[in-house]
């Protein structure tokens, strides 16, 4: 990417450091990846203040939020923020870990949605497939699945339904009369 | 219209001008087989391949059908991709307001029977158009391509001309009654 007239690009290491500089040695966990794609993982308990941080800091200024991913790594969620800064044109991934909590229960996060508002709907969508319920953001109304909707389909111990709304779910195998005409 | 299959009779000479006989049950099952207004239920990729068929190339107009967006204009639906959970209620809802008779051609895997799509592989889509709607023709393929969507038409007249075509006799919005989204 081109660069800009008053813009510096960071990398991750650089990134780490401004972050440990201001939140202290355990904000940042890990750092790493594919270098045109850096990597860091945020402390849990740190993580909202810390995308304020970087929303807001004059060198970082990672302004537009790309995507949000959730995934299931079977013993806990992550949040991957993609995060890029239209000024000074670098972009990072940030990772947050979150507790599963109870099988079936909901996990909790907090909202970026004051932050980016582009997370608005990228939040209802995790939160109706993942059952992570965003704290702080307006209206978690489901985007994607029908009202009355059972489970959180993108958990990995999530099981198939046996009907939705009276639509049996399962297709019986072709019986033979059938198949004979 | 081909004499064998109406047994009709032309009587030339007897009468003053040209006189058509036939059985008022067999005239108004040709006047339905040969005006087939049907519902474009453009669902998924299918749908594309539906929209092919009233184009220039297949041109299903040849056979008196012609596209309809209105289901209270449409004799047929027909129901052209993957039917989600969500989709589901909507399409019940579009059948119930279909005036009688009305018929179902079921186009491609997905909505005969999941395809893809189907229950072993997918939460949210319903496995097969039959579980929520009565289907009078399933055409298969994926896509199915447009000469055997007009195969499925085809077959679909044949029915309707020997008067096998289930027309279903429940009042309008029964569906919707029994389905109402809670
Ligand atoms: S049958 Fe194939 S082409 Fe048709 S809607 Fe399903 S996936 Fe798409």
């Amino acid at each position: 990417m081109g660069q800009r007239k008053g813009s510096q690009v960071m990398d991750h290491a650089k990134l780490a450091e401004v972050l440990r500089d201001e939140f202290g040695k355990d904000a940042v966990a890990a750092v790493g990846g594919d270098p045109r794609f850096p990597c860091a993982e945020l402390a849990a308990g740190l993580a909202k203040k810390i995308l304020r941080f970087c929303a807001f800091e004059v060198s970082l200024k990672l302004d537009f939020l790309e995507d949000l991913i959730a995934v299931d790594t079977g013993e806990r969620f992550e949040l991957i923020y993609r995060l890029l800064s239209t000024q000074h044109r670098h972009r990072f991934n940030l990772r947050v870990a979150l507790d599963r909590g109870a099988p079936g229960a909901a996990a909790t996060a907090s909202s970026v949605t004051d932050l980016w508002r582009a997370a608005l709907c990228l939040e209802r969508e995790i939160a109706e497939l993942f059952g992570i319920v965003f704290e702080g953001h307006p209206s978690l109304d489901k985007l994607l699945l029908p009202e009355g909707w059972r489970g959180f389909p993108m958990r990995r111990d999530y099981e198939y339904p046996e009907d939705f709304g009276g639509i049996e779910h399962r297709r019986a195998p072709l019986r033979k009369e059938h198949a004979r005409n | 219209m081909t004499r064998k299959r109406y047994e009709m009779g032309i009587l030339e000479n007897a009468l003053p001008e040209y006189a058509v006989f036939s059985r008022l049950d067999r005239l108004i099952s040709w006047a339905r087989e040969n005006s087939i207004a049907y519902l474009t239920m453009d669902l998924a990729c299918c749908g594309v391949e539906m929209l092919q068929v009233s184009g220039g190339r297949f041109d299903i107009e040849r056979f008196g059908s012609v596209p309809q967006v209105s289901p209270r204009h449409a004799d047929l639906m027909i129901v052209a991709g993957t039917i989600t959970y969500k989709m589901a209620p909507l399409l019940r809802r579009l059948y119930g307001e279909m005036p009688l008779p009305k018929y179902v051609l079921s186009m491609g895997s997905c909505s005969n029977c999941g395809g893809l799509f189907s229950w072993e592989y997918s939460y949210s889509s319903v496995s097969g158009a039959d579980k929520i709607i009565p289907v009078d023709v399933f055409v298969p393929g994926c896509p199915p391509r447009p000469e055997a969507v007009l195969h499925g038409l085809l077959a679909l007249r044949k029915r309707i001309a020997s008067r096998h075509a289930a027309v279903r006799e429940e009042a309008p919005g029964e569906w919707g009654k029994e389905r109402a989204v809670k």
